[in-house]
């Protein structure tokens, strides 16, 4: 029972690793499509890809330790500059990244789909390791590889008793090598007391020296190749007649794999958790996965919350020294300074949560790539700020909507390459992430340049569906919003990537879902622009706190627009209408009484809160405004009805408890 | 075997539920009501930093309301099943003791009224001169009950 839970619990631990180091490589996969001669990224891929084979096969995942050892093939020949990078590599790495992911849930191919995808893809690698001429094309009169010559090479292996031990057999080994090529076996060992001899082993082959290692891979610490000669040596060379024997001057060694080994560094442990050779290791720091529930965090972070707790613990036994001794004064001092201590611990448990954009941003740069692709458009990712920092639950969030928004503008919003020629446009399209901050506000903007919204289209498709009435003359505001109604989609034809009518309303319901809110703006012919507003952290958010009768609210300062005097009787005599005045307007006035039945009624010196979202504005009469509060939000999840107003609520210094009112869920009650 | 019960007592009655599936019991702690929540949900109240309805049993289990001024304890019941981490607390007249119950002693429940919540009841026992009805706490939402409140999370 125990041991299955320790294997449990390794497990998961390897497949959040597996998770990172997948991630990682596609990052420098994507990253390496950019610039397919850069060693050092090269180097990094390949790492990522044996660190993956050498845990996979560590934890027993042998179809991913199976076939990331064929994939990392194909990266080893990268790394030694034998093949670059094709659109070819890059298109079966993705595809196999994606695959791998799948193996991951489903370790014993147990799903037919599944084991087919696998046998395609295996065939497909095994085709570009075994011809790497063929997927370089695009390479210039680089040395060509000499793998098709016929070479002669002379391997010596070491037996010993580890060996017998570890059951190596062989006869196997050499098997396998005729298939490779000719073996020619020199010097058979004499079995003796010792039990260690060495084998000598002429073999004759067109086969690379990594392929040749690779039949060898069990037994790699205890032989050495070496080439000989870049032709068959029993055979006879043109002017050369004597030659039969390996020419000791010949005999210039490849570097053994021992060597290289050593040359590398490539033990496992060194590389989880902390890649050697990458340029980027602050990013690093912060990478996270989809499902994970890890984190990584800054260690300077963790540091800090080293020094808070052990601040905390100095000051608990102050204060316990000063209760004993009734020094209130001191007791007072020791207090104040837990105040701010608590602070500091609020806002270091806030930034421990925080990862940047640019973990997600990597997701958006394959989707582009991969759709771009498939809807025959050319596109560039262009991003600004991706540094900025959000709260890990809100980036977990927000990546399927963004998603979403990406996936229209790449397919409704950019135009194929001919349109854009003849509107005068560059041919490759762009799609923009920047990302910035004000005070605990994020801002994220997605926007293309592509042909913007057709506002009559909207107002048309509107009132076809009755959402809009056929005299009726919206603003261009209002009808951008209608792209957020729910079954509401301008898509002409229903297409692979969007526009099956559940668009942009879901991604207006995640995101009003953590108390953000989205925003269109475009412009007919140029482009459109995705405008998300989000708090940094879920936990604390800055809200104005009032009353009415005995229950307490908060709603979020940044919708507030006004705070004003009340007059009760001209709020009586508009009851039937329920609206009130302002600014020459008439808006609505939210009753919570009745909203909410709560008993009493409101007092000559009610208040009113008018709150604002986008062009629209409501008013609450409430009996007393409180004033500001930091509020830890917690979700209110056990309400019955799922149309509840009151969506989380905040614990208050006196120990009650205030009800956060989610105006989304309101404007849309009151049907505005 | 025996196993040991959390005893407590809504109007006049003994109940008992699996001591392990209560974290504490809460004496006259202030809640807070939740406006335009159905009448079972008393409030909220906040325990070890997570948001908890305090529900009402005397209203589950179709009793006369509770006087107002009259003493009442709440006991945090760990509801938390492979779907989730979740708990509830439940407005009790009184908190006993901790019994142990023979296993065998356990009868089954008679026929009763249909408008006391009989299915919550899994079996009852005797325990001196008193008859103490074990509430199954699994039981405490019915399915419809759970499916609006997964409405309501999922939302």
């Amino acid at each position: 029972m125990i041991n299955d839970e320790i294997i449990q619990k390794f497990r998961e631990k390897f497949l959040e690793e597996a998770n990172i180091l997948l991630d990682e490589f596609e990052k420098g996969l994507l990253e390496l499509e950019a610039d397919p001669t850069d060693k050092e990224l090269n180097e990094s891929v390949f790492r990522l890809m044996h660190t993956l084979k050498g845990i996979s096969a560590m934890y027993g995942f042998d179809y991913i330790s199976e076939y990331t050892h064929l994939l990392e093939n194909i990266f080893q020949n990268m790394r030694d500059g034998l093949i670059q990078l094709s659109s070819e590599i890059s298109e079966v790495s993705l595809l196999s990244i994606d695959h791998i992911r799948s193996l991951l849930s489903d370790e014993k191919l147990q799903n037919t789909n599944l084991k087919e995808a696998h046998s395609q893809l295996t065939e497909r690698i095994e085709l570009i390791a075994k011809n790497p001429q063929k997927s370089k094309p695009d390479i210039q009169s680089e040395e060509k590889p000499t793998s098709d010559h016929i070479k002669s090479w002379y391997i010596i292996i070491n037996t010993n008793e580890q060996m017998f031990f570890r059951r190596v057999n062989l006869v196997n080994i050499c098997e396998d090598l005729m298939k490779l090529g000719e073996l020619k076996i020199q010097r058979i060992p004499v079995l003796n007391a010792e039990n260690s001899d060495s084998w000598g082993l002429m073999f004759i082959s067109t086969a690379s020296l990594d392929d040749i290692l690779d039949v060898l891979m069990f037994i790699e610490d205890d032989c050495s190749v070496i080439k000989v000669t870049d032709y068959d040596i029993f055979k006879s060379v043109p002017g050369d007649e004597n030659q039969s024997l390996p020419n000791p001057k010949l005999l210039k060694s490849e570097p053994s794999i021992l060597d290289l080994i050593e040359k590398n560094d490539l033990t496992v442990n060194t590389k989880i958790g902390q890649p050697v050779n990458h340029p980027k290791d602050s990013e690093k720091q912060h990478s996270i996965h989809r499902q994970s529930k890890s984190i990584l965090v800054d260690t300077q972070k963790l540091d800090n919350l080293m020094y808070l707790v052990s601040e905390l613990i100095t000051l608990n036994s102050q204060i316990g020294e000063a209760t004993k001794n009734r020094d209130f004064e001191k007791q007072q001092d020791y207090v104040e300074k837990l105040e701010s201590l608590s602070k500091q611990f609020r806002s270091n448990a806030i930034e421990i949560r925080l990862v940047p954009l640019s973990d997600i941003a990597l997701r958006f740069q394959r989707l582009i790539r991969d759709l771009s692709n498939s809807l025959g458009k050319k596109i560039e990712f262009v991003t600004e700020g991706i540094d900025t920092e959000l709260d890990k639950n809100i980036i977990d969030s927000i990546v399927e909507p963004m998603m979403h928004i990406i996936r229209n503008c790449m397919d409704h919003g950019i135009e194929d390459p001919q349109s854009r020629k003849l509107l005068g446009k560059p041919e490759t399209g762009m799609i923009k992430l920047s990302a910035s901050y004000s005070g605990n506000v994020i801002l994220i903007m997605i926007e293309d340049d592509g042909n913007g919204i057709d506002l009559n289209k909207i107002k048309q498709k509107a009132i076809e569906k009755g959402i809009l009435q056929l005299n009726s003359n919206p603003g261009k505001q209002e009808l951008l919003d209608i792209i957020f109604l729910p079954g509401f989609s301008t898509a002409q034809s229903l297409s692979e990537v969007s526009g099956r009518g559940v668009g942009m309303d879901i991604v207006k319901k995640r995101i009003t879902e953590l108390h953000g809110s989205v925003t269109i703006e475009s412009e007919l012919g140029h482009g459109t622009k995705f405008i998300i507003k989000l708090n940094q952290s879920m936990s604390i958010t800055d809200t104005l706190l009032f009353q009415v009768e005995d229950s307490y609210f908060i709603v979020p300062i940044s919708e507030i627009e006004a705070c004003n005097e009340t007059d009760i009787s001209e709020v009586a005599r508009r009851n039937h209408t329920s609206t009130i005045p302002y600014n020459n307007e008439l808006i609505p006035l939210i009753d919570l009484r009745k909203q909410l039945k709560l008993s009493g009624t409101y007092l000559q010196d009610a208040k009113s809160i008018i709150v604002r979202n986008g062009k629209r504005t409501m008013a609450f009469i409430v009996d007393i405004i409180i004033g500001e509060h930091q509020a830890v939000l917690k979700p209110l999840n056990h309400t019955y009805t799922s149309e509840n107003i009151l969506t989380s609520v905040s614990q208050l210094g006196n120990g009650k408890i205030a009800f956060y009112i989610d105006l989304g869920i309101l404007y849309r009650q009151i049907n505005l | 075997m025996s196993n040991t019960y959390l005893s407590f007592t809504i109007f006049g009655e003994l109940y008992a539920i699996p001591v392990e599936r209560s974290l504490e019991v809460l004496e006259k702690q202030i809640f807070t009501r939740v406006p335009n929540a159905p009448p079972v949900i008393q409030g909220v109240l906040s325990f070890r930093g997570n948001i908890v309805p305090v529900y009402d049993t005397r209203v589950k289990f179709n009793l006369p309301e509770r006087e107002k001024s009259s003493n009442f304890y709440i006991i945090i019941l760990d509801l938390s099943s492979e779907k989730g981490s979740y708990q509830i607390g439940a407005v009790v007249d009184k908190v006993n003791d901790v019994v142990m119950l023979d296993e065998k002693d356990i009868n089954t429940v008679p026929p009763m009224s249909k408008e006391f919540n009989a299915e919550l009841i899994t079996g009852i026992t005797k325990k001196g001169e008193e008859f103490i009805m074990i509430i199954d706490v699994d039981k405490i939402f019915t399915s419809s009950e759970i499916e609006s409140i997964k409405q309501a999370t999922d939302l």
